[in-house]
């Protein structure tokens, strides 16, 4: 086990009258991949916002390795070794896929484009689109760029990873591959929190799965105990069996 | 041949055709218009650079080499600089203010710049007119020539050289480590940050190194003409700064450029059809914008060098 460990204290979003996220709290430590499900709308997404920075945050405190990181702003919370992708991939749409990863690793690294281009030719190898480096990030097919954005997120050699809706729109063999990119990189003492509304990956991936329902945690445990907690069953699907 | 060897190569040749051009035409008419051409090219380019590189749209280029212009004119009018140093000074101010804009608007999103370039525009111009006891107002400054004799030729090498030190400045920003965090805050600005980009920091230092690129043709200008007069602060002036790079290609600093030199060249080749050729152009404009994003010359150009 790493000695990584993200906290989240008492954390609240409000846009006006609504409570995004609100007083939610927790940790994530050493390699831990924990999933986070809810139902739409349930502030999942708002909370990643709110960790990295896209949202100031309305209460609460965040520490990441010992230190306070939501007084800082986005870049610097990514150099400190936390990255993310998007529901809805947000690639460098007129650069090729090797520039898509270069971005992340000058930030993060120094160096010159030689020396730093091998650790991008790692990853693309690492992700099979190390045929599409010198493609336009734009022709790459939904599921190459859901790919793409993995690899640039693993370029600035995060701590953790929060991956929103990693699963969504791929075609099921290439979210095995995913599984297994995931599983490999964890290996690595690298934590995920993952988003997504597919709860087949969720359970199967997360050592620990956490429900939001209208900003608040509801849930917190073990993937199993967590698919048979009443709460989670009421307040995500209504009466069906999750 | 590889496409490194072409690319120096269409740019070796570009220089030796800049070099021997004004041997070549003999009018001081033509080099005049040669000079204004590369006065325009460079604002084309450093406007490509901030816009087709930086994704910021500015209006405030002209308003920015005429505070350039004017600050180089006024040091020399009642402190008595020679032009080197006033010159020197009225890029630094252009940079100064272009560092000011940058960090007032630059961290917000949208059309704040645009909206913020043509209010910087408008007070440019207005100051300068209200302020005639101290700029002459609509009067003109007048600065002191670059040159003691009145032949174009020194001149002419002057913004070459002018043109080629911008363009080679920007240029090594948009291949360096800058121009690729550049080109990410251009695509998405938060996909960007998540990154690690400090966008607000980039593109301030953007705006900044394009100020002074702006401030840089400015100077010449006033020193070139010997007058600097506030119509020049024009937004139509900027607007054809906007068209020119837009119709070579926004994003491509040798195509803006080519697109400015090309374009001030075919209006005052036009000159003879009277207003008609600002319509020629406008219809230019909106062919371009239509169906040729990429502009005219940044094609042609990438096919030249193998891209």
């Amino acid at each position: 086990m790493s000695d990584i460990e993200l906290e989240v204290k008492g954390l609240k979003k409000f846009f006006g009258g609504v409570k995004a996220v609100n007083e939610v709290s927790f940790s994530i430590t050493g390699n831990e991949i924990v999933g986070l499900i809810g139902p739409n709308g349930s502030g999942k997404t708002t909370l990643i916002n709110t960790i990295m920075g896209f949202h100031s945050a309305s209460g609460g405190i965040i520490h990441f390795n010992g230190k306070r990181i939501d007084n800082i702003p986005t870049h610097m919370r990514a150099k400190s070794g936390l990255a993310r992708t998007f529901q809805v991939p947000r690639i460098f749409k007129r650069m090729s896929v090797v520039e898509n990863l270069m971005v992340p690793l000058l930030t993060c690294t120094g160096g010159t484009f030689s020396t730093l281009r091998r650790r991008a030719d790692e990853v693309m190898e690492f992700l099979t689109i190390n045929h599409l480096a010198n493609e336009n990030a734009q022709n790459l097919s939904g599921g190459q760029q859901k790919l793409l954005e993995m690899g640039r997120a693993l370029m600035l050699n995060p701590e953790i990873i929060f991956l929103d809706e990693p699963f969504a729109g791929v075609h099921p063999e290439l979210q095995s591959q995913i599984y297994d990119y995931i599983n490999e990189v964890n290996t690595d003492n690298k934590a995920f929190l993952i988003v997504s509304h597919n709860m087949d990956s969720i359970f199967t991936l997360s050592h620990r799965t956490m429900v939001l329902n209208e900003g608040r945690k509801i849930a917190d445990g073990d993937p199993e105990e967590i698919r048979n907690d009443d709460r989670v069953i009421e307040a995500y699907l209504g009466d069906e069996e999750v | 041949m590889a496409k490194n060897t072409r690319k120096i190569l269409f740019f070796v040749g570009l220089v030796l055709l800049g070099l021997v051009l004004p041997l070549l035409v003999r009018s001081s008419y033509w080099r005049h218009v040669l000079i204004l051409a590369y006065f325009y090219g460079l604002l084309a380019c450093s406007w490509s650079f901030l816009e087709g590189y930086g994704g910021q749209f500015s209006f405030g280029h002209i308003a920015l080499a005429t505070v350039g212009g004017y600050t180089s004119g006024l040091l020399g009018k009642y402190f008595g600089f020679s032009p080197p140093v006033s010159m020197l000074v009225g890029i630094l101010g252009a940079g100064v203010i272009g560092f000011i804009i940058g960090v007032l608007c630059l961290r917000f999103r949208g059309a704040y710049l645009a909206l913020f370039t043509i209010a910087f525009s408008e007070i440019v111009r207005v100051v300068i007119t209200a302020e005639s006891n101290i700029t002459m107002g609509r009067m003109g400054l007048e600065l002191s020539p670059l040159f003691a004799q009145s032949n174009k030729i020194p001149y002419y090498y002057n913004m070459f050289l002018f043109l080629v030190f911008g363009f080679a400045i920007m240029y090594l920003v948009v291949h360096s480590r800058y121009g690729l965090y550049l080109r990410s805050i251009r695509e998405d600005q938060d996909a960007a940050e998540a990154m690690g980009v400090d966008i607000t920091k980039y593109k301030v230092l953007a705006f900044t190194l394009t100020s002074m690129i702006c401030g840089l043709a400015g100077v010449f200008y006033g020193h070139y003409l010997g007058i600097l007069t506030p119509s020049f602060t024009s937004i139509s002036t900027m607007g054809l700064v906007i068209a020119m790079a837009i119709i070579g290609g926004v994003e491509s600093l040798v195509a803006a450029a080519l697109g400015g030199i090309l374009l001030e060249f075919g209006l005052e080749f036009l000159r003879e059809v009277g207003t008609w050729r600002l319509v020629l152009f406008g219809g230019l404009l909106v062919f371009v914008v239509r169906f040729a994003r990429n502009g005219l010359i940044a094609p042609v150009y990438h096919k030249m060098i193998g891209e």
